[in-house]
């Protein structure tokens, strides 16, 4: 199955801005503080993500032909959309809350998220061009699972101890759930590209 | 006594024993009379964060197995902190066995409270007392807790109130290592949740401030364990430092 080619660079944009999002994401964690990477270049990756979903409801409202449902369209774009959100809100969470250094954890859930948007915009690559997708949808799902342990272990360390400070637990436990979010939200977004698949059948 | 130094005021911090006001009282009349900042608190981790936040000179405690071992804990891990013991009859066994724990004196509800005041502050002005008293050294490396000051040679080196703490704990390990799980709880004064990095960031940072004037001086990092400092030939190799002796602070 093709899709039409505006919708198809609009969603190859999406997914190429998640996987931007979750690079830089990846780097200012891992520097954080004395990090190149300021909030700002993270929020401008998510305003980007905002206009393009924006220009995939513009063409909604005025193309009568669609490649797939309108709604598959409408959710898969707002899938795309909540990755880049939750990187944004993570990373914010980095200066809000003034971490002084990341935990190790957490630079192993951004590399999880750093594949799991790659997974996933080859599954988009895969479906424009009538390829097989299951293959990157099982490596989303994959990463999935593997961001859920390292979250749970994450979290589990943080109550090992009676006397762990509480507010690195709070800070922490908080981070962790947004980051999992986001690699949530790319499983959201394989398992629509499926449904799409499964549909055109 | 220098007239500055008699001018501080103590900083006294009780842990209470429950149902017991008496040494509270004592302690409540001796500090009126010295003129003492006198704090009690009901709970050890209370007053931990006074020690921490350097709010305490003095830890006063009672004499109970639970008590002395949070004590001295306190007095172990904080050396510019001082501990006192109040026990309820003077000349007993007990002074001797509290004195032999680390205690620095041993006063009894039997006493005045004039006495009390003394003998507890006595050793308190004792920590007080400038120049070597209260300046660590390792090699050139000098840092004043009071002051709070780390100098190198002849150069003062801009750290903050974190890094000039574990540059404090690793001086006062005399190069011996310190794990990354006693300096947390030495500077931060939780346990370490597993993953955290902020002892080897502060430490990285630590490293770029005294690289320019280090000369001899190195944090070297034992790994899987901790850090410790070193000085003299080999600090242009401190990766391949053997040491194997921990501080065990």
């Amino acid at each position: 199955m093709a899709w039409s080619d505006r919708f198809h660079d609009l969603f190859a944009a999406a997914a190429a801005n998640a996987q931007r999002a979750a690079a830089n994401v990846e780097e200012r964690f891992r520097d954080y503080p004395d990090t190149v990477v300021s909030q700002q270049d993270i929020k401008d990756l998510e305003h980007e993500g905002d206009r393009i979903t924006t220009q995939v409801h513009q063409l909604l409202n005025t193309e009568f032909d669609t490649p797939f449902g309108r709604d598959d369209i409408y959710m898969l774009a707002s899938s795309l959309d909540d990755v880049v959100d939750h990187i944004e809100h993570a990373s914010d969470l980095l200066g809000l809350y003034r971490i002084e250094a990341p935990m190790a954890q957490s630079l192993e859930q951004c590399r999880v998220l750093v594949q799991a948007t790659e997974a996933l915009s080859r599954a988009i690559q895969a479906l424009h061009q009538g390829r097989a997708v299951e293959p990157h949808l099982a490596a989303v799902s994959t990463l999935e699972d593997e961001g859920d342990q390292v979250s749970r272990l994450a979290v589990a360390s943080l109550f090992e101890h009676e006397d762990i400070n509480p507010r690195v637990i709070i800070q922490w436990k908080d981070i962790f759930e947004v980051l999992e979010q986001a690699v949530d939200s790319c499983e959201r977004a394989a398992h629509l590209v499926g449904n799409i698949v499964v549909k055109s059948r | 006594m220098p007239a500055s130094l008699a001018a501080e005021v103590v900083r006294v911090v009780l842990l209470r024993l429950a149902d017991d006001l008496r040494a509270e009282r004592k302690l409540a009349v001796a500090a009126k009379q010295q003129g003492w900042d006198m704090a009690s608190v009901d709970r050890p981790p209370d007053a931990e964060h006074r020690v921490r936040n350097r709010e305490a000179d003095l830890l006063v405690i009672h004499d109970s197995q639970e008590s002395l071992e949070f004590g001295t804990r306190m007095r172990r891990n904080h050396a510019e902190l001082r501990l006192g013991a109040i026990v309820p009859a003077h000349g007993s066994d007990r002074a001797a066995v509290l004195l032999s724990a680390g205690v620095d004196e041993v006063v009894s509800l039997a006493m005045a409270p004039a006495e009390i005041a003394v003998r507890l502050e006595r050793v308190v002005r004792q920590a007080m007392t400038p120049s070597t008293a209260s300046e660590l050294s390792f090699g050139a490396l000098v840092v004043d807790p009071a002051e709070g000051t780390v100098i190198l040679g002849t150069s003062e080196i801009p750290l903050s109130r974190r890094e000039r703490h574990i540059v404090e704990v690793l001086v006062r390990a005399g190069g011996r290592t310190v794990s990354r799980e006693s300096l947390y709880r030495q500077v931060w004064g939780y346990s370490m949740a597993r993953g955290d990095r902020i002892v080897d960031v502060n430490v990285k940072r630590i490293r770029g401030k005294l690289s320019p004037v280090s000369g001899e001086i190195q944090i070297v990092t034992r790994p899987g364990v901790g850090y410790r400092l070193h000085a003299g030939d080999s600090a242009a190799h401190p990766s391949r430092a053997t040491d194997t002796e921990e501080a065990g602070i």
